[in-house]
């Protein structure tokens, strides 16, 4: 490939991925995943229509799902439920009132715009790769690798079902992917018009779904730390800090003159006469919740698509998580092992960083918190905890080395999605105390922070390592073959079985 | 080399790549079934009956569910051995008016888990009978069966039963291989849209294998 040639190609190759993937899941949207058997599908089209037809918002503990909806949903009840997703702020379910009724021209029924709402939704999640591969080309990483990443990003079984559905979570990965883009510039230039745009997408992103607004605080300190010290006009910070508190605090007062709160929450599925009596460490030590997590990940399917409401899922096998984790693993080892390696030029950062990396993984081993996880997670546990312990240490040093614009965008990364994992880690076990059952475990919460995870764990190695494109290609293509095998192996006999 | 490189990576053997590994997963899934389960026994305290021995036949009458008839289906039921291990033999049959089908397990392998998942096809929905019987030469360390005590309708007759059991059965829908893209697609061509996308993906990952020997070549 001649250089042009080569850069023609990487011009088109995420456009291709992200026309491949959208074709991918809107056929799967359509044909194989039955309506409803996506987690909260029938509360978020109801959501839409409502606003389609004019009923306006739906209101918290007040409106109920749309009858007609209901009626496809579970035809033995005949009293729609209140709809528990009028909790979720409106972005999402605003922008589909055009497509919603774009739909409606086709027959007379519902069902053209709830399959196009589900190809849109589809466009949503490719352009959110199409961007997580820009991102990580601006933090550096090569055209091949960055390619490849996104491939792998493709092939998760998880992401087609979540694309081509009636769900926010599509959008939330875009605007996620969109806010790793522009903090990474910001981080970069501090120019007015990046902060603007992290502001804008971080703003976005908390009208669209309430663990958005989790981004903000770890986003807000870290990238405005740099602006303090540079001294930059109150017009810049006004211009950072206005779009991202501006449309969540619209939708607040919304909340608090309708309901009294400024974000509620519907925790009623969360009681119990039989709560749990657990600290917060035993907790952590009873239940393998990063394992639930991790695997839920790359694909949890199913939901309520059988008419009876039952909840029926389809949890991806060991075999299928082994083949998505292991190039993962290898990859967290990898960026270890060139921290490591960089931290070798100046003793005191070596010094400082392998005590943060004592320490960190002390304190793992201690809380017991690994006593019940999945064995093939567990390197992965353990070389995320090396790393932030090392990070930490290596930017208490001071070093020259903690200071390149690698390691900044790295730590800044990492600092954002542990703080998103605490905060998530805190609310299943608050849920779960209260309902007495583990609640709240699902990987698609961690949308809005894959680009930040790859950032934060991934990237040093996938910049560094001479065979990282290699190895990313040839995991993207593992990945695609495993994915076909999950669908047409276990999910399509899945989706039919009760149909 | 380069001549080599450019030639297996080229766009051709991209799309060929892509559509032929594609076709070969297609394909070996499309000669594989699939189990799913598709009921479960209840959820309640089990107990073990006693080694089933040559003349010892337990009975039930079971009910098959609308989902599974005319279709594969698997029943899987639970044994128990005593001291860690079995031998002997069993017979496995169902009944359902003129339909019989039988299954024979001549000898139980070292480290049975517990249950063995038996093949029918073709019931209707409705009851049927199944029967486990002991086979000749049949002793003491042959396995016994599980049952429950809760349950609705028939009973489990047999041996040794000290009041109301149930055999611990459950459900297991066989889907057939090559039923797979033909029973979601309404015709041929979405099922090659969707397994395009596939090929598309991996082509462009084996296209991209270009850059990556050449960074990989920068890097020496």
């Amino acid at each position: 490939m001649t250089v042009n040639r080569s850069r023609l190609f990487y011009k088109y190759a995420p456009w291709c991925l992200c026309l491949f993937f959208v074709l991918k899941a809107a056929v799967t949207g359509i044909w194989i995943v039955r309506p409803w058997d996506v987690p909260d599908e029938v509360g978020h089209f109801s959501y839409i229509k409502d606003l389609a037809t004019g009923k306006g918002f739906p209101v918290l503990h007040e409106t109920p799902l749309d009858k007609e909806v209901y009626a496809d949903f579970a035809p033995a009840f005949t009293r729609p439920g209140l709809n528990w997703i009028a909790q979720h702020p409106p972005l999402y379910h605003i922008l589909m009132v055009p497509v919603y009724g774009l739909g409606s021209l086709v027959g007379t029924s519902f069902w053209g715009s709830f399959y196009l709402i589900r190809i849109v939704t589809s466009v949503f999640f490719g352009l959110g790769i199409v961007v997580l591969i820009k991102a990580f080309k601006q933090a550096g990483i090569s055209d091949v690798v960055a390619l490849g990443s996104g491939l792998m990003l493709a092939a998760i079984p998880n992401h087609t079902y979540l694309a081509a559905a009636v769900n926010h979570d599509a959008l939330v990965f875009l605007l996620g992917s969109c806010v790793a883009y522009f903090w990474i510039r910001a981080s970069q230039t501090l120019g007015a018009r990046e902060l603007f745009l992290l502001g804008l997408f971080l703003g976005l992103g908390g009208v669209v779904k309430y663990t958005f607004l989790v981004l903000i605080p770890p986003l807000v300190c870290y990238t405005a730390y740099p602006l303090w010290k540079q001294r930059v006009p109150l017009k810049t910070w006004v211009t950072f800090l206005l779009p991202v508190f501006v449309p969540i605090a619209i939708w607040g007062v919304r909340n608090w003159l309708l309901l009294d709160q400024f974000l509620p929450v519907d925790t009623t599925g969360f009681r119990s006469d039989n709560p749990l009596t657990q600290s917060f460490i035993e907790f952590g030590s009873t239940y393998p919740v990063f394992s639930i997590l991790t695997q839920s990940y790359w694909g949890l399917l199913g939901w309520m698509g059988d008419t009876n409401m039952h909840v029926r899922w389809l949890h991806l096998f060991a075999i299928y998580q082994q083949a998505y984790v292991w190039p993962v693993i290898i990859l967290f080892g990898l960026s270890l092992v060139y921290l490591v390696k960089a931290g070798f030029k100046d003793k005191k950062h070596l010094a400082y960083a392998s005590t943060g990396l004592a320490i960190a993984l002390l304190i793992l081993f201690l809380s017991r918190w690994l006593n019940r996880e999945t064995w093939f997670y567990l390197p992965l546990f353990v070389l995320g905890t090396a790393m932030v312990g090392w990070m930490i240490g290596a930017r208490i040093s001071g070093s020259e080395e903690s200071l390149d614009m690698e390691s900044i965008l790295q730590l800044g990364a990492v600092i954002v999605f542990v703080f998103f994992l605490a905060v998530h880690f805190y609310k299943i076990f608050d849920y779960s105390i209260l309902s007495g059952a583990l609640q709240g475990t699902f990987g698609r919460y961690y949308f809005p922070v894959i680009g930040f995870l790859i950032l934060g764990f991934l990237s040093r190695g996938l910049r560094h390592f001479p065979l990282a494109g290699l190895l990313v290609l040839i995991s993207a293509m593992v990945y695609s073959c495993v994915e076909l095998y999950v669908w047409l192996h276990e999910a399509v006999p899945f989706f039919q079985l009760h149909g | 080399m380069d001549k080599a490189l450019r030639m297996i990576f080229s766009l051709p053997a991209a799309v060929c790549v892509g559509l032929g590994l594609v076709t070969v997963v297609t394909f070996s899934i499309l000669h594989e079934n699939t189990e799913l389960s598709y009921q479960t026994h209840l959820w309640a305290k089990e107990y073990v009956s006693d080694s089933i021995g040559p003349e010892d036949v337990y009975r039930q009458v079971l009910d098959i569910p609308e989902g599974l008839a005319g279709g594969i289906f698997k029943l899987g039921i639970l044994f128990g051995c005593s001291d860690g291990g079995c031998s002997g033999g069993l017979s496995v049959k169902l009944t359902q008016g003129d339909r019989v089908q039988e299954h024979l397990v001549q000898s139980f392998k070292p480290g049975f888990s517990g249950r063995k998942r038996f093949e029918f096809h073709g019931y209707a929905a409705g009851p049927a009978t199944l029967e486990i019987s002991g086979l000749i030469g049949n002793s003491d360390s042959a396995p016994g069966l599980l049952f429950i005590r809760e349950g609705k309708g028939p009973s489990l007759e047999g041996p040794g039963l000290d009041g109301l059991a149930y055999a611990s059965v459950d459900w297991f829908k066989v889907f057939p291989g090559e039923e797979k893209l033909t029973s979601v697609f309404p015709s041929k061509l979405i099922s090659l849209c969707w397994l395009i996308s596939f090929a598309g993906l991996v082509a462009l990952a084996w296209g991209a294998m270009k850059s990556a020997f050449g960074e990989l070549r920068k890097a020496d």
